[in-house]
């Protein structure tokens, strides 16, 4: 007869032997798997696979990518043989940013949903009369940039603006200082000591992707000087930090450090020494915070591993540099007789798809009545302050952007443009030769416009002949069409001169090829140093002495800097390359404003604390992160995809935002 | 002395329950739509395994053959036995795909790549498939009436312990592989 003892015996026997049975471990994994695949969760339909060649057109350093397909879907995005190294992230999570929630999906006016051609109407309404209309092409150099500047030229009142282009502001400086005679180019490839200014190198610039593999050769050297801790910074041999704003003043006392061991024969020498005399080393030394003997130093470094380049341009969040910095960065490179010599900086033939394009902060402040501003391909980030500032009283701005995000969401009308996979998109950086075609692989969505398809609507309506061909397929096509007939350059491995149709290249560029022409241009080369004439000195004077970090705002004692990589001025960034953002912290993630640890203690403020940055244009909520690498009294602030704490940036007459005066408080 | 008879046989039971019980609780068998015979291929028509598993013009697996491949040789039965007439009157003629039910299918958070493994490492396909390829008829497809996956992902003994190298083809299976031959692969090398 069973007893009550007995069962509990059985009981405590079986529950004992448990862990010696797989079951629990078993079952522990298999409900573990269970959780991952109940039914509801979507799985993504089987088909056939295949793989697209594309190029990545997020940011303009345009990586060959490789879009792995199921039947028609895109479904994962993955370097190519020819990347020089990988991908980043922000690409790997590229083909499900058609679905990210900001993304538009009809055209919008006065913020709710329109046809395209109520917006066409209300934009023809606001540009008839003789009114100024202004183009902003964020990403210039592509084909749809030259049907802009067609659209602007029928237009006659009509003025087809760019951003400054930073990785040519070095390059176009010395272009003036040797007569506009030649078109210049850096020589990536045989360049053995590289000074960046605060130029990010290896994160995203256009056309200087070898320098990474060649770093890690060891076959040149990276120096990096500038305001904030940057991903080039971290990457480079030396850190140089300047307190920020003293680019310029940092470039002079450079400049006479490498005068003292010794200048080449150069036209403007004399004029040039006497801007050096009135600018000594020390001086650049209390601006920039370094030690005197660092200019020495790094003189030293430049002319004992030479060629060597100085590059400036300013970096993608904190924007161009002044002119006159840009200036005397381009004198360094004469001053280390790098100009028209091998692994310094070359000529280079003009492209066939290059125009000269005014800059934004050209144009007269509020002059503009009709901004149309392409936002289609992530190209620069602009604080709301540099639209603004040409903008006439009561300016209709029209958006042509696939997020309504950053300044999309401040225009009067937006124009819902194909997400990146869903058109044709390019990659053309602007004066380097090089251009490549993404070809659409997804179908877009039925609200959305084509830029060109919205301009040709709007020619309509305006009474405007644009010519044939006005559209991107027929646009594309014309300018391999007129670099074959140039028989320039190579694209998949075989020179352009060698195919014999211009279709050769057209299918080869479809297919994901790029066309590149590294050819150098045999130019007699006669730079002369700035500083020539009195007014020019003392302009360039005035520029290094107008960022002495004492003359602090009152109530705003903190340095503001806005931090972020080539892809910040992108509308949106895919939710994988935010979690690796947010969870690895490779990239300090949007939202955060970073301090050094002194400054933070000084304020009463610690990691993790919700703060308010707030300068004379406004304010930004932000989480507080602690960083020994940021200057001491200064704050940097991280961008998101839409730029958000741009709008605290003032933008001067000459277009540049590089710092603000903040405070900081808790929220 | 009975309460020490009543714990063994309580323990007794559960280690029964274990390791015999629930093998058989957890996987339910699922027939094959057709049977097939890799021996005959590889043998009589001297195929290899890549002669239907093939690589694509990319470089991609293309993994279990489409029906036109299958047709290349079977668009008249091969033979007269009740399986090939099935062939070619049920999938060749109405060009309709085969359901396989595929031992190795990984789980959809999974990638790998056969061309890496194949071609760049120089794995043999026996390595992860076993004798598969010599195999005269498909044996049954089991699966895990839990999570669903195969009961080749965990391999046949549900102790995990292994006797050949193709048995089990859990993560634990690859990192082993890959710690043995020194291949970094990082999470995002295998899973999307
Ligand atoms: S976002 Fe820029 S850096 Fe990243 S893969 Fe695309 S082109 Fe390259």
């Amino acid at each position: 007869m069973l007893k009550r003892r007995d069962i509990m015996m059985l009981g405590g026997g079986s529950i004992a032997a448990l862990p010696l049975t797989p079951i629990p471990y078993k079952l522990l994994d298999d409900v573990s798997i269970w959780t991952q695949n109940w039914p509801w969760i979507p799985v993504p339909m089987a088909g056939a696979a295949s793989v697209k060649n594309s190029v990545c057109t997020l940011c303009r350093a345009g990586c060959p990518i490789g879009v792995r397909m199921i039947d028609d879907r895109p479904v994962s995005v993955m370097p190519r043989g020819e990347a020089p190294g990988a991908i980043c992230a922000l690409a790997c999570g590229s083909h499900q940013l058609p679905w990210h929630p900001s993304r538009l999906r009809t055209c919008l006016l006065d913020g709710k949903p329109a046809g395209c051609d109520m917006v066409v109407e209300a934009v023809a309404k606001a540009a008839s009369g003789g009114r100024t209309v202004a183009i902003l092409d964020e990403r210039p150099g592509r084909a749809m940039s030259s049907l802009y500047r067609r659209f602007a030229s029928a237009l006659g009142s009509g003025a087809y603006t760019t951003p400054v282009i930073q990785e040519t502001e070095t390059l176009e400086a010395l272009e003036r200082l040797c007569g506009g005679k030649a078109k210049l180019r850096f020589d990536w490839a045989n360049a053995q000591t590289v000074l960046s200014v605060g130029a990010p190198l290896l994160d995203g610039w256009p056309g200087a992707a070898g320098l990474i593999a060649r770093r890690a050769k060891g076959a040149v050297k990276l120096i990096h000087a500038g305001p904030d801790y940057s991903r080039q910074a971290q990457l480079s041999e030396r850190f140089i930090p300047l307190a920020p704003g003293s680019e310029c003043a940092f470039a002079l006392g450079l400049a006479g450090a490498l005068m003292a061991q010794g200048a080449p024969e150069a036209e403007g020498l004399r004029g040039f020494e006497s801007i050096v005399t009135r600018f000594p080393i020390e001086r650049a030394s209390a601006m920039t915070a370094l030690k005197p003997e660092t200019f020495n130093e790094l003189a030293r470094m430049l002319t004992g591993n030479s060629p060597a380049v100085v590059v400036g341009g300013g970096d993608f969040a904190s924007g161009p540099f002044e002119a006159g910095t840009e200036e005397l960065l381009a004198a360094l490179n004469i001053l280390l007789g790098s100009v028209g010599r091998e692994g310094g900086i070359v000529g280079r033939p003009e492209w066939p798809g290059e125009a000269v394009s005014k800059r934004w902060n050209e144009l007269p402040d509020a002059s503009v009545d009709v901004l149309i501003a392409d936002r289609t391909a992530a190209g620069f980030a602009l604080p709301p302050s540099a639209i603004e500032r040409k903008l006439a009283k009561g300016a209709f701005v029209v958006a042509v952007s696939t997020w309504n995000e950053g300044y999309a969401s401040r225009a009067r009308a937006v124009i819902a443009a194909p997400a990146p996979m869903e058109d044709w998109a390019e990659n053309a950086a602007a004066g380097l030769a090089r251009w490549s075609v993404a070809p659409a692989v997804l179908k877009r969505p039925e609200g959305t416009v084509r830029p060109d398809e919205f301009l040709a609507a709007l020619a309509g309506a305006l009474g405007l002949s644009l010519g044939e061909g006005f559209a991107i397929e027929d646009e594309l096509k014309n300018l391999a069409a007129r670099i074959h007939s140039a028989k320039r350059g190579e694209a998949a491995g075989q020179p352009v001169k060698e195919m014999a149709a211009a279709g050769d290249l057209w299918k080869a560029l479809s297919e994901g090829a790029e066309w590149s022409d590294s050819n150098a241009a045999a130019t007699d080369l006669r730079p002369r140093l700035p500083g020539a004439k009195p007014d020019e000195m003392e302009r360039l004077l005035t520029v290094a002495n107008s960022h002495l970090p004492k003359s602090k705002h009152e109530g705003f004692p903190l340095a503001l800097l806005a931090t972020g990589w080539a892809a910040s001025g992108a509308g949106a960034k895919p939710p994988l390359a935010m979690k690796v953002e947010v969870e690895s912290l490779l990239r300090r993630p949007a939202g955060r404003a970073a301090m050094n640890p002194v400054t933070a203690n000084g304020l009463g403020l610690k990691a993790g604390d919700p703060v308010k940055v707030e300068t004379h244009r406004g304010e930004q909520r932000m989480i507080l992160a602690l960083d020994d690498a940021v200057l001491p009294n200064a704050v940097e602030a991280a961008l998101d995809g839409a730029c958000g704490a741009l709008h605290l940036f003032e933008t001067g007459p000459d277009g540049t935002w590089r710092q603000a005066w903040a405070r900081v408080r808790r929220a | 002395m009975r309460s020490g008879f009543f714990f063994f046989a309580g323990a007794a039971l559960m280690l029964l329950g274990g390791w015999v019980g629930l093998p058989k609780a957890l996987y339910k068998q699922q027939a094959q739509p057709l049977d097939f015979t890799h021996k005959a291929h590889v043998v009589k028509a001297e195929m290899d395994c890549t002669s239907c598993h093939d690589f694509r013009q990319d470089g991609s697996f293309a993994g279990i053959p489409r029906i036109d491949n299958c047709a290349a040789c079977h668009a008249e039965p091969v033979g007269t036995t009740a399986n090939e007439k099935k062939l070619v009157e049920k999938y060749v003629t109405p060009e309709k795909e085969i359901g396989w039910l595929v031992y190795s299918r990984q789980p959809i958070n999974t990638r790998f790549s056969h061309a890496i493994h194949v071609r760049k490492a120089e794995l043999k396909c026996e390595r992860c498939h076993g004798e598969h390829g010599k195999t005269e008829t498909l044996r049954p497809f089991e699966y895990n009436v839990v999570s669903g996956y195969s009961r080749d992902i965990w391999g046949r003994s549900i102790s995990r312990l292994r006797r050949a190298s193709h048995e089990g083809m859990k993560m634990d299976d690859c990192m082993d592989c890959h710690k043995e031959k020194g291949a970094e692969a990082g999470c995002l090398g295998c899973h999307r």
